[in-house]
């Protein structure tokens, strides 16, 4: 996406009242690579891993007045970007239709001695998936697995538990 | 706690570091890694404890389907529904255990843990229940006179906060491997809640409610299973004739569905059913909430080829999590909308117990032989019917949004066109690529049916991609081969057309007319000689349905044209029909304008007991002739 219009943006904090608003751009250059990262973990390593954390940091854009007033506005965005990643059951057309809007630039392809590890991860369900990227992407402990996922701790601890368990049964032997 | 127990891992040291290395390279890659503004990263975390995890092999009792073939000497299929008041085991027979969960006030959620750590004295943790399926130690918990439940709690110990109260009838429980010695010297595991319970947070759409408890408060299921043989003996003679009574009021969503093999030909369904409607969004539950206070009407019939459809009658809804299970038996969603529960497997015989104050319907299967086709998103009712240049495949799925995916190879997987039917919304197309909608996805399994016409004598594959297009890496694959010259196979009947037969197979198998679209008059008939005619005065008097003559096709008189569809699977088809070894019979020519709907027993291995039981259906979809048809010159 392009940077929002100057207007709407300053170098630093937007003031809106009394209350500030941190300036969207930093929070997007900070968080679209960890998206990319993110979405490409969960949706297997394709194209429309950039369209995805592309089309969640439009919608933060969109409601950064309450968004930008989080707390933990990255949680936000993190739960909307696994939503999209896990909801977006690529058909042929739509693929095309994120490459040709991609203009066909460079995807993010991981190396190939990892493709064992990506072929588990497309395996594992989709809130396990999500807590392993987080886990090993991002270092989240279970509370914060749990405020991205939105569920009880204990519901993220087994996610995590059962995700990292079943890549342990389908990379048995990979790695040695 | 920590969640994560530094003295054992998940994966092998080698494993670990190639996981790790690669998300190194994926952050890397995608410039996370440049872009962290973090000064240093965190200590990784020490690992996950190994653990039996809670995998289906893992629970006892249940096995894969690997079941002898089918003797094919025909089946019983017959339905008895009991009601108990209470298990042998433990005596109890209080509904309002459950339903008072639902109503305790945040006060009484705040109590502290009831039964605090137990001296058994068998305080060695090896001896406690701790892993697998798992139930309430009953009269241990009872003994508590002041708050006889179980509490379960978000972390280990007395101290974390309540997340449910079980009733001392619990049965539900499934141990994570989780388990952790507290201060006090208490075993503390964590357990999944599979059966109805009120639960104070949300639970995602794929995981059951989860909270930890006291181990030396547990006791394992006998047979891993929700309900155990010592409570409830399985697959015992069924009654000798279908019950039609002891219809149970009230509804409510399925909550859990478990299936195991309790011997070599019985399999038990463990149906658990909640309270009200599930509220359900697109990856989040409402809290669950108690049992059902009283269990819908629920009745066994065998319908369109399917092994056993037991139709659940007023539950209407369901929880995602609750409809997956690999045990060969499925929640599926009904033409109507309704739920059933099905087994494609062939059946010999089925039972239903009822125990309204856990909430669980009992189903015991007396089976032989296997389904034709099981994968985990993708089942075949029946085998591939093949004719003259046309395959009819029938099924039940829960592709994405609903949409199954269908296409066809030849035998040097070429792709080939094939002129498709069987979808509502894109009707017949000639094509090399098709999708047919089901009924559901979400919630329950829904049903599929489609015809390939067109197709030259040869040997192909059906493809059938649950992700909707052609995205699945591993469709499930369906062989199958056009002969030079096959007889014509009989057509896939409509919805409507389905629920007709359906309806008039609950009728002869002992219900009611209610629901069976007659017309005001209805001729029955032997093969193409009509004999009587009925009306409404008498269509619900099954004695009117004996038609008294002598003999019929070789077979000896009278002849009830409601005995057949009580025994045994059946299969629904529209238009013509072989007369078992032979063509299909000349009707008279008053009934070209009806549609021909069909009812014949599938299994058998002679023309002996083969029969076709013909409904003629006026345009309005009415039943204006039914004809029984024996095989015999």
């Amino acid at each position: 996406m392009t940077d929002p219009p100057a207007a709407q943006v300053s170098g630093g904090e937007i003031d809106a009242g009394s209350i500030a608003i941190p300036a969207f751009d930093a929070f997007y250059r900070r968080e679209l690579p960890a998206m990319i990262a993110l979405a490409t973990a969960i949706t297997g390593g394709t194209s429309v891993a950039e369209d995805i954390a592309q089309d969640a940091l439009v919608q933060a854009y969109k409601q950064w007045d309450q968004i930008g007033r989080y707390d933990k506005p990255g949680a936000w965005l993190r739960r909307v970007t696994i939503n999209l990643s896990l909801s977006r059951r690529r058909t042929a057309g739509a693929e095309l239709r994120a490459k040709l809007r991609l203009k066909r630039s460079p995807t993010i392809e991981p190396h190939p001695r990892y493709d064992d590890m990506w072929a588990a991860v497309a395996k594992l369900p989709g809130n396990q998936r999500a807590a392993v990227a987080l886990h090993y992407l991002e270092d989240r402990s279970v509370a914060e697995l749990a405020a991205i996922l939105d569920c009880a701790e204990s519901t993220a601890r087994v996610h995590l538990h059962r995700g990292r368990a079943a890549l342990a049964t389908l990379l048995e032997g990979v790695g040695s | 706690m920590n969640e994560l127990s530094p003295e054992a891992q998940a994966l092998s040291p080698e494993t670990e570091e190639y996981v790790k290395k690669a998300f190194d390279d994926l952050s890397r890659r995608s410039g996370y890694a440049a872009a962290k503004l973090q000064p240093s990263p965190r200590p990784r975390r020490p690992l996950l404890p190994a653990l039996a995890f809670v995998a289906a092999t893992a629970v006892a009792g249940v096995t894969a389907w690997q079941l002898a073939p089918s003797s094919d000497t025909g089946i019983d299929t017959t339905s008895s529904a009991t009601t108990t008041e209470g298990t042998a085991s433990n005596g109890d027979g209080t509904a309002s255990d459950g339903g008072s969960i639902a109503s305790r006030s945040g006060d009484e959620l705040e109590a502290s843990d009831a039964v605090g750590p137990v001296d058994t004295g068998d305080s060695d943790s090896d001896e406690l229940a701790t892993e697998g399926r798992l139930r309430v130690a009953t009269e241990a918990v009872r003994a508590d006179a002041n708050d006889p439940f179980l509490n379960v709690r978000s972390d280990a110990g007395s101290s974390a906060d309540l997340v449910a109260k079980l009733p001392p009838t619990y049965r539900g429980l499934r141990a994570t491997g989780e388990q952790e010695v507290t201060a006090d010297g208490a075993t503390w595991i964590e357990v999944e809640m599979l059966h109805p319970v009120a639960y104070s947070g949300s639970v995602s759409f794929d995981a059951n409610p989860v909270g930890w408890l006291n181990a030396g408060l547990t006791e394992p299921l006998v047979d891993g299973i929700g309900v155990g043989l010592d409570e409830v003996p399985g697959c015992t003679a069924p009654a000798s004739s279908p019950s039609s009574g002891s219809q149970l009021a009230g509804s409510g969503y399925v909550f859990g569905l478990e299936s195991a093999r309790l011997a070599d030909d019985c399999v038990r369904v463990v149906l658990t059913i909640g309270e009200g409607q599930a509220a359900y969004a697109w990856d989040s539950v409402t809290a669950g909430t108690a049992p059902a206070a009283s269990l819908p009407a629920i009745q066994i019939m065998s319908s369109g080829g399917l092994g056993v459809v037991v139709d659940l009658g007023s539950v209407t809804s369901a929880w995602p999590q609750a409809t997956e299970t690999g045990g060969g038996v499925y929640v599926v969603r009904a033409a109507d909308g309704n739920l059933d529960l099905v087994s494609p497997l062939p059946v010999r015989s089925a039972t239903v117990t009822a125990l309204p104050e856990i909430g669980v319907v009992v189903i015991d299967l007396a089976v032989a032989g296997s389904a034709p086709l099981a994968d985990d998103g993708i089942v075949l009712t029946e085998e591939p019917r093949a004719s003259a240049g046309s395959v009819t495949v029938l099924g039940l799925a829960r592709p994405f949004e609903a949409l199954l995916g269908i296409s066809i190879e030849d035998a040097s997987g070429q792709s080939v066109e094939a002129t498709y039917s069987g979808s509502t919304f894109l009707g017949t197309m000639t094509t090399d690529t098709y999708a047919v909608g089901t009924t559901d996805w979400t919630t329950a399994w829904g049903s599929f049916a489609v015809e390939a016409k067109g197709l030259d004598p040869g040997d192909y594959v059906m493809l059938l991609d649950e992700e909707g297009g052609q995205d699945d890496p591993d469709p499930v694959r369906v062989p199958f081969s056009i002969a030079e010259a096959a007889d014509a196979a009989p057509l896939v009947p409509s919805d409507d057309e389905q629920k007709t037969a359906s309806a008039f197979v609950r009728f002869a198998q002992g219900g009611s007319t209610d629901g069976v679209p007659f017309a005001d008059e209805v001729i029955l008939a032997l093969g193409p000689e009509q004999h009587k005619t009925l009306t409404a005065s008498n269509l619900a008097d099954r004695d009117a349905w004996v038609v008294d003559v002598d003999g019929f096709a070789e077979f000896a008189g009278p002849f009830d044209l409601l005995a057949p569809p009580s025994d045994g699977r059946i299969r629904v088809s529209r238009g013509e029909i072989n007369h078992c070894a032979g063509p299909p019979r000349d009707w008279p020519s008053d009934w070209d304008r009806l549609t021909q709907v069909n009812i014949e027993p599938i299994g058998i291995d002679s023309c002996i007991p083969w029969y076709g039981l013909s409904l003629f259906l006026n345009p309005a979809g009415e039943i204006e002739v039914v004809v029984l048809d024996l095989f015999g010159p």
